[in-house]
């Protein structure tokens, strides 16, 4: 009986184990998955296009910079032909972060505009930031932010410094991009 | 041993529960618009703060709280019903009124969970309905009801700064919250 009653306690906790691991899109997945469609506009900016205001920055600004390895940009452009899928993208960009690992830091939502950055990692070491921005009228942009043990509070005065290199026209779009949100 | 994981199992279901409050179901509604500030965030706003004193302060303030919720509609039905959970949660909870404000505009009710000293507090609820004075309401002043849920080691004295730079609707009542 005791055997039993432990099989059953057994047989209970993997059922727990796998029911809470049941596999949902991650957001990688996603990634590759919207990157062919033509409603989006995917660009991967490796760190090497960042570079600094000026080169007196401090040791520890630059130390910040190269803690982060690239930054992943998926951007979504609304217009009168896409409303359905811009919906239907929407709803499930943020099912994925509602059930990722991702720690959330600060979030705002309402009807027409929506804002949230998480993060993923050890408190003071973070290895991935995401944020993630909608608007009714121009659409969404997913921005992840990926690096080795990022140190949030440097990474404030990090963004202080940073100068894009602004030669690439795909940056251009993203800084336009963000431009329009804002 | 069975009882130990059923233990184990109950604590893990109420840990995650942990962060979670009365008034989540209104987070991503339609016509609410939500505000969620979590700990994490405020830690890392307080080591960002200035080197000046003031700077210092508001950054101890800051990294005292643990968690920031605001809800905001305009829409009637959801302001009563709003009404309703805050009422039933004051039933609930050990909060108790600091104080009440009747204006033209709206009807302000600030409630708390006494904290470590007379400054202090370890909950603030504030809950603003201005929607029953709609008829009144000045153009351009749309009316509104609020929820504003603070936990954490909150100073009742310095908790406006915070609430106004981040400019949520209703915080100025929250200047007068001080405790006599």
């Amino acid at each position: 009986m005791i055997v039993k009653i432990k099989y059953i306690g057994f047989a209970f906790i993997i059922s727990l184990i796998l029911v809470s691991c049941k596999k949902s899109q991650s957001l990688q997945e996603y990634y590759v998955d919207s990157q062919s469609s033509s409603n989006f506009i995917a660009i991967d900016i490796p760190s090497s296009f960042l570079s600094l205001k000026n080169d007196d920055a401090t040791k520890e600004v630059k130390a910040t910079l190269n803690s982060v390895k690239k930054i992943n940009f998926l951007g979504f452009q609304k217009s009168e032909e896409n409303k359905v899928e811009y919906a239907e993208e929407q709803l499930k960009v943020k099912k994925i972060l509602k059930n990722s690992k991702y720690k959330e830091l600060i979030r705002f939502d309402n009807e027409n505009k929506s804002m949230q950055v998480t993060y993923l990692g050890e408190d003071n070491a973070i290895d991935e930031v995401l944020f993630f921005g909608s608007d009714t009228d121009l659409g969404f942009a997913l921005i992840r932010v990926l690096g080795n043990k990022m140190n949030p509070s440097k990474m404030m005065a990090l963004a202080a410094e940073i100068n894009v290199n602004d030669k690439n026209v795909a940056i251009e779009q993203i800084t336009s991009f963000l431009g329009s949100i804002k | 041993m069975n009882k130990i994981i059923v233990i184990a199992i109950l604590m893990g279901s109420f840990s995650s529960m942990a962060q979670t409050s009365v008034f989540d179901k209104y987070d991503g509604k339609d016509e609410v618009t939500t505000i969620v500030v979590n700990q994490k965030m405020f830690e890392l706003m307080a080591k960002f703060g200035g080197s000046s004193s003031e700077a210092k302060e508001y950054a101890e303030m800051v990294g005292g709280l643990s968690s920031l919720k605001v809800f905001t509609t305009e829409n009637l039905a959801l302001a009563s019903d709003m009404e309703k959970t805050v009422n039933s949660y004051l039933k609930s909870s050990k909060l108790t009124e600091l104080m009440r404000i009747n204006d033209d505009d709206a009807q302000v009710k600030i409630y708390i969970v006494e904290g470590k000293d007379e400054d202090h507090v370890k909950e603030l609820l504030m809950f603003v309905n201005g929607i029953k004075n709609r008829v009144n309401a000045v153009e351009g002043h749309s009316a509104e009801a609020v929820i504003i849920s603070l936990t954490g080691d909150i100073d009742l004295n310095r908790i406006a700064e915070l609430t106004e730079e981040m400019n949520i609707s209703g915080s100025e009542h929250l200047k007068n919250a001080k405790k006599k």
